[in-house]
């Protein structure tokens, strides 16, 4: 089960990075929160549902020009996964490049994510799961 | 253009320091884009005037009402400004008095901040935009 969560999180990453709606939904429970790396749109950054992904994916597209996410570390413990690594990400409005480190904890149930949250500081993300070493 | 870019800078940081959010985003751009160093766990990235709020929110919720901006020098690079600064405020979970280092990148157009970007290591900022201080000519605050 844990490899199957891990691959199901690069799975999520992937759809994010490609704004790929029906896959991302695919891969979502109907009860799934999302909270995001970026405070944008009405709701600050926090996505409820389905209806929740499509408008996550409404706010990513209007705002960012090119969100794209790297893992390079990972860490499963039953249905949680946190990974590790970098967004990229560039903003429609000031057409600045930004790159930086970042955090993800994903929890699945039944084979569907249920959470996801992003962390500013990979360090959080490892505390919010206890794993600080 | 650059001068006044960087008397909007001053401008925005006296907006900053009042605790006034409405005035401070008379100085951003509808879709600004910044990127907070020293938020606590939530978003990374704050997007437009409602995203500049909830900075705002976080900030206050960090290091309490007092927190504020010091600022130390300015540095104009026309399009961009920077500010050398000490972010002082109140660890609410701990009580004790936060003065941290920190630097401020700002880019304008038409005279609003489209980009904002906050570092805690000041050699950072500079270097994202390719310069060195020693080449800089520092602006008193």
């Amino acid at each position: 089960m844990s490899r199957e969560n891990l691959e199901l999180a690069r799975q999520v990453m992937d759809a994010l990075s490609q704004r790929d709606l029906p896959r991302l939904i695919s891969l979502a429970d109907p009860e799934v929160e999302w909270r995001s790396f970026f405070a944008i749109g009405q709701t600050g950054g926090v996505y409820r549902g389905h209806d929740g992904t499509r408008q996550y994916m409404a706010d990513l597209r209007d705002a960012w020009e090119l969100v794209e996410a790297e893992v390079t570390d990972d860490l499963v413990v039953g249905s949680v996964v946190l990974l590790v690594g970098r967004i990229h990400y560039r903003g429609k409005a000031s057409g600045v490049e930004t790159d930086t480190s970042v955090g993800w904890l994903l929890r699945f149930r039944n084979g569907k994510a249920v959470s996801f949250r992003a962390f500013r500081d990979p360090e959080q993300a490892r505390d919010a799961v206890g794993l600080r070493e | 253009m650059s001068g006044e870019n960087l008397e909007l800078h001053r401008r925005a940081n006296q907006a900053f320091n009042s605790r006034d959010v409405e005035a401070y985003l008379a100085f951003c751009d509808p879709n600004i884009e910044l990127n907070s160093a020293v938020t606590g766990p939530g978003p990374a990235v704050y997007y437009g005037h409602a995203g500049v709020r909830r900075w705002h929110r976080d900030l206050t919720d960090a290091f309490g009402d007092d927190v504020r901006l010091q600022p130390e020098a300015f540095f104009d690079l026309g399009e961009h400004t920077v500010t050398f600064h000490v972010l002082h405020g109140r660890g609410l979970q701990s009580g004790a008095d936060v003065e941290t280092p920190a630097a401020h990148v700002c880019r304008w157009r038409g005279g609003l901040i489209v980009y904002f970007k906050g570092y805690v290591q000041r050699e950072d900022a500079l270097r994202d935009l390719g310069v060195s201080e020693a080449a800089l000519q520092p602006i008193a605050p």
